[in-house]
């Protein structure tokens, strides 16, 4: 294209592009954000205890573990994976986060959590980025084997730490404001600038928009999307220990739906699936609009039957919306 | 070859098949076309050519149903379409379209994609037996000869696109909207499709062809379409064009054509020796010599091998074996691009989409991933430094910087090759290996691409050339390799060849002894 075609393009672009209605183009942009804080507004009107300091920091404490996980999706998301295998892992380091504590003590404990994480994410990660399998039966699979495992060593039964140490990173506060969700803050900025300004995010976006362009341009594309479920166990491997901390036991059924509701806080804050797109702030928006549904409901004192129609309806509503405005122009 | 006396034209007194007026059509506000009347009569080929983003693809998906105009009215076959119509009205007024893209089911076989969407049945039953009948007389019509069991998959490129036409043939298509038809196909399969064209026009149908090969277009079509930036600039019949003109027009300003001059005489450097290179099942012992400064152009049909030969050279191919000598030095074939990379043997991979760039990324971004560390400082890219570099590179290659904002998938074809190009000249490479560099690329940017690859083979970089096009082989070369069934069948200097040489030492080695 000749510089006096951009030129003319731009032009016209300033007459009626954006500036056109920019309402419209917010609306397009940011649809399940402006949902989100409509809900946020809602639920504090209804119940104005919503939006007090308790209120906050327990919502904080109880999504750290899936907000953690969520982190880590995003990143396998983006670089085009998909693991089904995180509630299984969670559940094996929660359990073996326990055992460890009561025999070698918290420190030993957190280590063993994270490591046995990151372990079944680099089987995952060989698996699917090395051998190529497909990550959707990769990862049911070695989810059936992680649960199997974490059964046969806990023989189905529950295990207790009485060593108080190990309950402060899920339970201890400081000034009130919980040092799980402290870690999660914490991580949620590290990984947002990692993934958007260091070397490393630019690879992930780039193996998950084009594998092949990726592997032609001389990266190592095994490598990088591989890590990305690493980091994806390492961190559910955290999310298993600050749960077990949290309620200084575990069990091998820790909490099946964790699974849906990271997928859900992924997908509905807008990194779809298929990689190349997506962010860590979307993950946040994700994250506050599902945890503030569920604390919505218990707030508004919504009976449970009702409560999962409720949020399935907010769910599909904000993707539907979402949809329906990038139709329109 | 096609026949050079084609019947009289349509007469244009008659009733035309196609009548678009006044179409308008805006994206996020800027103007893709402005007020185009287009016209079209039946039993002719009207060929629309134009740059990459000159609208020929709008216009048509607008006259497919598969887009809505803003302002304008579209008739066709007596039908006139209202803004809300679907594929499926247009289709039933006989409106067909052959994207680039192909619309076939792999999986199922030749005969169920001809009839998908429109099966013959009998209550709910599929009747296998009417459709492979009605598949051998479209056989027949064309001319050609697919089995109607095999699976789609397996055909070819041509033979998937014969499908294709066949589909079209079978819901009783009057326009056939054929969108670069050629640009995947080899010389022998392009003869085939200008006869099937030819057999189409004969039996009254109007054909639509987009194409940016303009050799082509002189000798295939009856009238000639010229658009530019949205604008239907010229519409003549054939007679009235030579390619000069047609250039001319396309671009809104003259553009000196083609034709580096060869260098007089090559530099005794070699920069690159290649010996008994092997892929299996694919390349038997190719050997040859690539001098300091030298553009090696290698011609042969889609399938000789051509591009498993840059494959393997690019590291792109661990089941290829041989060795390669640099500068003196005698080493193994790399294992790895980023081998590769190291030696200074670059690639341009021949399907630019799918292999050349990341869609969503931008321009800055897909620049920089050969060698992110470059404007990196401790693990983390420095934003600014990557798009001033970006600027001073890009423009290098002729990128206009506002391009390098914007999701390379968003730019035009040219553009894109500019930058999946401009990503490996800043690592200032030996070996330049370009497959295909203008498929899709219209004449303008060509030109661009051209040139400046002149300029660095001037300062001693060499270049091998893969191009489907003998023309572009011819012009921008030094010296021909011709490539058959995988094997190199003679290297010569380009002077004084000509396509109908090139072709013929092709076909030549083809025949049966």
């Amino acid at each position: 294209m000749t510089g006096t075609d951009t030129n003319e393009m731009t032009a016209q672009q300033a007459q009626h592009g954006p500036r056109d209605r920019p309402w419209l183009r917010l609306a397009q942009n940011h649809a399940v954000t402006l949902m989100t804080f409509a809900l946020v507004v809602g639920v504090a009107t209804a119940n104005p205890a919503f939006l007090s300091y308790l209120n906050l920091a327990n919502m904080l404490s109880q999504w750290a573990p899936a907000g953690l996980m969520a982190i880590g999706m995003t990143y396998v998301v983006i670089a085009g994976g998909f693991d089904l295998s995180i509630a299984a892992i969670f559940s094996l380091t929660a359990v073996i986060a326990a055992i460890v504590a009561e025999s070698l003590g918290a420190p030993a404990a957190f280590l063993a959590a994270l490591c046995a994480g990151g372990l079944v994410g680099a089987i995952n990660a060989s698996l699917i980025a090395k051998l190529e399998i497909n990550p959707f039966i990769t990862t049911v699979g070695t989810g059936f084997i992680v649960t199997g495992v974490t059964f046969v060593v806990t023989g189905n039964a529950s295990y207790f730490v009485t060593d108080p140490s190990f309950g402060v990173i899920g339970a201890g506060r400081l000034s009130g404001f919980p040092y799980s969700g402290m870690i999660l803050i914490a991580v949620l900025v590290i990984s947002a600038v990692a993934l958007s300004k260091s070397v490393y995010g630019h690879q992930v976006y780039a193996v998950g928009g084009n594998p092949e362009a990726s592997r032609l341009s001389g990266l190592n594309v095994p490598l990088i999307l591989g890590s990305t479920y690493a980091l994806l166990g390492a961190l559910a491997g955290l999310a298993g220990y600050i749960s077990a901390s949290q309620l200084s036991s575990a069990q091998a059924n820790m909490d099946p739906n964790i699974l849906f509701d990271v997928l859900t806080i992924v997908i509905v804050g807008g990194t779809p699936l298929g990689g190349g797109i997506g962010s860590i702030w979307r993950t946040v928006v994700g994250l506050i609009l599902i945890a503030t549904i569920s604390n919505g409901f218990v707030l508004l004192d919504i009976s449970p039957s009702y409560q999962s129609i409720i949020k399935g309806s907010l769910i599909v509503g904000a993707l539907a919306l979402d949809s329906f405005l990038k139709r329109l122009r | 070859m096609v026949q050079a006396v084609k019947p009289p034209l349509a007469d244009e007194t008659g009733d035309p098949i196609v009548e678009m007026r006044g179409i308008c059509r805006r994206f996020h506000g800027i103007a893709a076309l402005t007020d185009v009347d287009f016209t079209a009569w039946p039993g002719e080929v009207h060929a629309l050519v134009g740059e990459n983003g000159a609208g020929k693809s709008t216009l048509m998906r607008i006259l497919a149903g598969a887009d809505a105009a803003d302002q304008g009215t579209v008739i066709c076959n007596g039908q006139t379409f209202s803004r809300h119509t679907s594929i499926r009205q247009h289709s039933s007024a006989g409106i067909a379209t052959i994207y680039q893209e192909l619309m076939i089911v792999d999986d199922m076989t030749a005969a169920a994609n001809v009839f998908l969407g429109n099966p013959k049945t009998k209550g709910p039953f599929v009747v296998l037996g009417g459709m492979e009948d009605e598949f051998y007389r479209l056989c027949e019509r064309l001319g050609v000869d697919i089995d109607p069991s095999s699976r789609a998959g397996s055909l070819s490129i041509a033979e998937r696109q014969t499908l294709e036409i066949m589909r079209a043939l079978a819901t009783d298509c009057r326009v056939l909207v054929m969108d670069e038809p050629t640009a995947a196909l080899g010389a022998a399969e392009r003869e085939n499709l200008y006869e099937i064209v030819g057999e189409l026009r004969r039996t009254g149908v109007a054909v639509l062809y987009i194409s940016h090969d303009l050799d082509e277009v002189l000798k295939l079509s009856d009238r000639v379409s010229v658009m530019r930036g949205g604008v239907l600039v010229a519409n003549a019949p054939v007679a009235d064009w030579n390619k000069r003109d047609l250039v001319a027009a396309i671009a809104g300003h003259e553009i000196e054509t083609g034709k580096r001059k060869p260098a007089a005489e090559l530099a005794d450097e070699i920069a690159l020796r290649v010996e008994g290179l092997e892929v299996p099942g694919k390349v038997a012992g190719v050997s040859f010599e690539l001098r300091r400064g030298e553009i090696f152009g290698i011609a042969g049909l889609v399938g000789s091998g051509r591009s498993e030969i840059l494959r393997a050279l690019a590291g792109a191919d661990p089941s290829a074996s041989g060795s390669i000598e640099i500068a003196g030095r005698r080493q193994a074939l790399p294992n790895s691009i980023r081998t590769a990379i190291r030696q200074g043997i670059v690639m341009v991979p021949e399907d630019r989409k799918a292999e050349g760039f990341v869609p969503l990324l931008d321009g800055t971004t897909n620049l920089w991933l050969t060698n992110l560390s470059e404007i990196s400082k401790s693990g983390f890219v420095e934003t600014s430094r990557a798009r001033e570099r970006a600027m001073a590179e890009g423009t290098a290659v002729g990128i206009d910087p506002a391009n390098l904002g914007k999701a390379v998938q968003d730019l035009s074809g040219g553009n894109q090759q500019k930058v999946v190009i401009g990503k490996w000249l800043h690592m200032k490479p030996q070996i330049l290996l370009l497959d295909e560099p203008t498929r899709g690329v219209d004449v303008g940017a060509r030109e661009e691409i051209y040139s400046v690859i002149g300029q660095l083979v001037e300062q001693g970089l060499s270049v091998v050339l893969v191009s489907s096009e003998l023309e572009e082989v011819l012009d921008y070369s030094d010296t021909v390799a011709i490539l058959a069934g995988g094997q190199l069948r003679s290297i010569e200097p380009v002077s004084g060849q000509t396509v109908h040489d090139v072709l013929a030492k092709i076909f030549k080695v083809e025949e049966p002894q």
